[in-house]
């Protein structure tokens, strides 16, 4: 009762014209970062980031969501028109939603997967509302034990993300360690590793680092591979209300296959919609349609995607755990502002929460309307070519970066990144464990060398407070489940490099 | 040699620095009640080094190494690095506008782009949009150079 009264609160605050058009504009982003291929939400929200620190943190924050979940329902419209998805998760919906268009059904295609994305999306944030705030609730009793636990939690999503190479992820998340430790000691006020240098002092700058790991990497590898598109017409857009019933079903399942994953760390929208396309295929009459065109094919792995970023954020906002790269940055979006996610943003911040989460469901119409009627605009956007496109997007990551703090030393370090994440991606390093090692990297340090400090420097501290125990047993276990299912996977079934 | 296997000495050599330099900052030992800065990089670095050890010992024994990027790929890519490069020195010298007109110019050039009309308006036509909005509008104090934008 009381979440609703402060969702109703936060719609208040939500309805405001300019965090409406911060909704809106957020909307308009993700759906542009979805359809580009090559742009997913992680680099999306990297590139603007930047640029959105002249806003108050509620608006800014509104924006950024925005493009996450914005570009979960662009991600399905090329996938089904041009055989090319935009995102990640968006790699199933083709397999099914171009075969559906080349056999005319574009349109029902389209809107089917806009529907889904809508009920998938908005199942999710009533989720997001009745779930966070009691998880946010029981986590205030925390000390720096239990916090030492629950980094170690959420340092476990670094297996996961780590695809089919653990060391090479263990490593990825090392070097994040490392960066993450440069500048002063959080508790003694030390330089360590600024060799001299002022500017290194206040520690690497989290936006540059995600820019260049994210935004200036992905155009240059991106620039390698330019090719031409095939594009199919939309005929029919809207579903018949018979099509609409049988297909209820479908979303409903991919909503509940979607959300609940999406609370454990690891599982992003990504894998979670590959997920949502087998359980649905086990489900169907006619499981031999799957791969020729069934719509189940475009609700399943849309309404999974979008539930599941939905479900994302409970983790995130009551115990400040990303379990997705794209989250991490959006993280980071929120520490920047000096809100620091967690259990007591939802006592110290209400209406900062609520106001985001009002503004999710605000976006998630805006969306389905952005999606079903102007569906034409968004396909045509695919056929901007890359040698127009790729530049520009270099442009706003050297003036995002630069804004932050005016200093061109920000952009060499972005530049950098740049090169190690082309690399990285070369030498088949995934880069998603370093950005969340080199955020939680300073939080892990500060809890252990506290809790350190209150033993007398035992380690039994960690063992003897139950709840520290139950997170360092629940970080085993997540370990342990994700090497097994590695083990039992087939190397071809396994995501490339986890969820970037 | 194979390029996982020198990208792996180099995190060998990499947490072997962050352990020797993390020494100097003082290891410290909660026994004694010293905390010092270097603990928890150490153990990053040492994590490193052993990671690093493990890949390189892995990467020797199976087949299915990383190779070297194509020559022609990278060189494209090293090329538009490059081009990034000279606009980012460029920028305090003659200005941001200028600076990134030609940036757009000659890094659409590379990537392929061959219809003038359309590179000129786009590179102009961004840069001056950018400034405007960026520099005018939101109040970034973007680098003037000698003509004044």
């Amino acid at each position: 009762m009381i979440s609703i009264d402060f969702l109703l609160q936060g719609f208040g605050y939500a309805l405001n014209p300019f965090n409406l058009l911060m909704a809106f504009l957020g909307a308009i982003f993700g759906t542009l970062v979805g359809v580009l291929p090559g742009i997913g939400p992680t680099a999306g929200i990297a590139i603007l980031l930047p640029l959105t620190s002249w806003l108050n943190p509620t608006p800014a924050i509104i924006m950024l969501s925005g493009i996450y979940y914005g570009a979960m329902y662009g991600g399905s419209t090329t996938s089904i028109l041009v055989n090319v998805p935009g995102e990640v998760s968006s790699v199933v919906t083709a397999l099914d939603g171009y075969q559906l268009a080349k056999q005319g059904k574009a349109g029902v295609a389209l809107a089917m997967a806009a529907i889904s994305s809508f009920v998938g999306g908005t199942l999710g944030l009533i989720g997001l509302t009745f779930f966070a705030p009691p998880l946010a609730e029981a986590a205030l009793i925390f000390g720096p034990p239990e916090y030492f636990g629950l980094m170690c939690l959420a340092l476990s999503v670094v297996v996961s993300l780590a695809g089919r190479r653990l060391p090479k992820g263990l490593i990825s998340a090392g070097v994040g360690l490392f960066l993450g430790s440069i500048g002063q000691d959080p508790i003694l006020g030390n330089a360590r590793f600024t060799f001299g240098s002022l500017k290194l002092l206040g520690g690497i700058d989290f936006v540059a680092v995600v820019v260049g790991l994210f935004a200036v990497s992905e155009v240059m590898i991106n620039a390698e591979k330019v090719g031409a598109v095939v594009y199919q017409k939309i005929t029919r857009l809207y579903p018949t209300l018979q099509e609409l019933r049988q297909s209820l079903g479908a979303m409903l399942r991919s909503t509940l296959t979607g959300f609940f994953p999406s609370l454990l760390p690891g599982c992003a929208p990504g894998p979670i919609s590959f997920l949502a396309y087998d359980i649905e295929r086990r489900f169907s009459r006619h499981p031999e349609m799957f791969g020729k065109g069934a719509i189940e094919g475009v609700i399943a792995p849309e309404g999974a995607n979008n539930a599941a970023t939905s479900g994302g954020f409970v983790p995130m906002f009551s115990l400040g755990i990303p379990t997705s790269s794209a989250l991490a940055v959006l993280l980071s979006a929120l520490m920047i502002y000096g809100l620091k996610p967690g259990p007591m943003l939802f006592k110290e911040r209400p209406d900062f929460i609520w106001t985001v989460i009002a503004s999710m469901y605000i976006g998630n119409v805006m969306l389905l309307i952005l999606n079903l009627p102007l569906v034409g605009i968004w396909a045509r956007i695919i056929m901007i070519p890359y040698h127009y496109l790729a530049p520009l997007v270099l442009v706003f990551c050297f003036i995002g970066t630069f804004s932050i703090r005016n200093n061109l030393f920000d952009v060499w370090v972005a530049i950098l990144f740049g090169l190690i994440g082309y690399l990285m991606h070369k030498l088949k390093y995934p880069t998603a464990p370093l950005v969340l090692a080199m955020i939680l990297g300073p939080m892990l340090e500060q809890s252990v060398r506290q809790s350190l400090t209150i033993s007398g420097g035992s380690v039994y501290i960690f063992i003897s407070r139950p709840i520290a125990l139950g997170f360092l047993i629940l970080a085993t276990f997540a370990v342990i489940l994700s090497v097994w299912s590695r083990l039992r996977l087939k190397p071809s079934n396994l995501p490339q490099s986890g969820t970037d | 040699m194979k390029a996982d296997v020198v990208a792996a000495l180099f995190v060998v050599f990499l947490g072997f620095f962050i352990s020797i330099m993390s020494i100097s900052l003082g290891v410290g030992s909660f026994e004694r009640d010293e905390e010092s800065s270097g603990m928890f990089p150490f153990a990053t670095g040492l994590g490193l080094f052993i990671c690093g050890l493990f890949q390189a010992l892995g990467s020797w024994r199976y087949p299915d190494l990383v190779s070297w990027p194509s020559c022609k790929g990278a060189l494209k890519a090293a090329e538009l690095l490059g081009i990034l490069i000279v606009y980012v020195i460029l920028f305090r010298g003659i200005g941001y506008t200028l600076a990134t007109a030609l940036f757009l110019l000659f890094s659409s050039l590379l990537l392929g782009a061959r219809n003038w009309w359309g590179i000129l308006s786009i590179s102009i036509g961004t840069a001056l949009l950018c400034w405007y909005i960026l520099g005018e509008m939101l109040g970034i104090p973007l680098s003037a150079g000698p003509f004044g934008f």
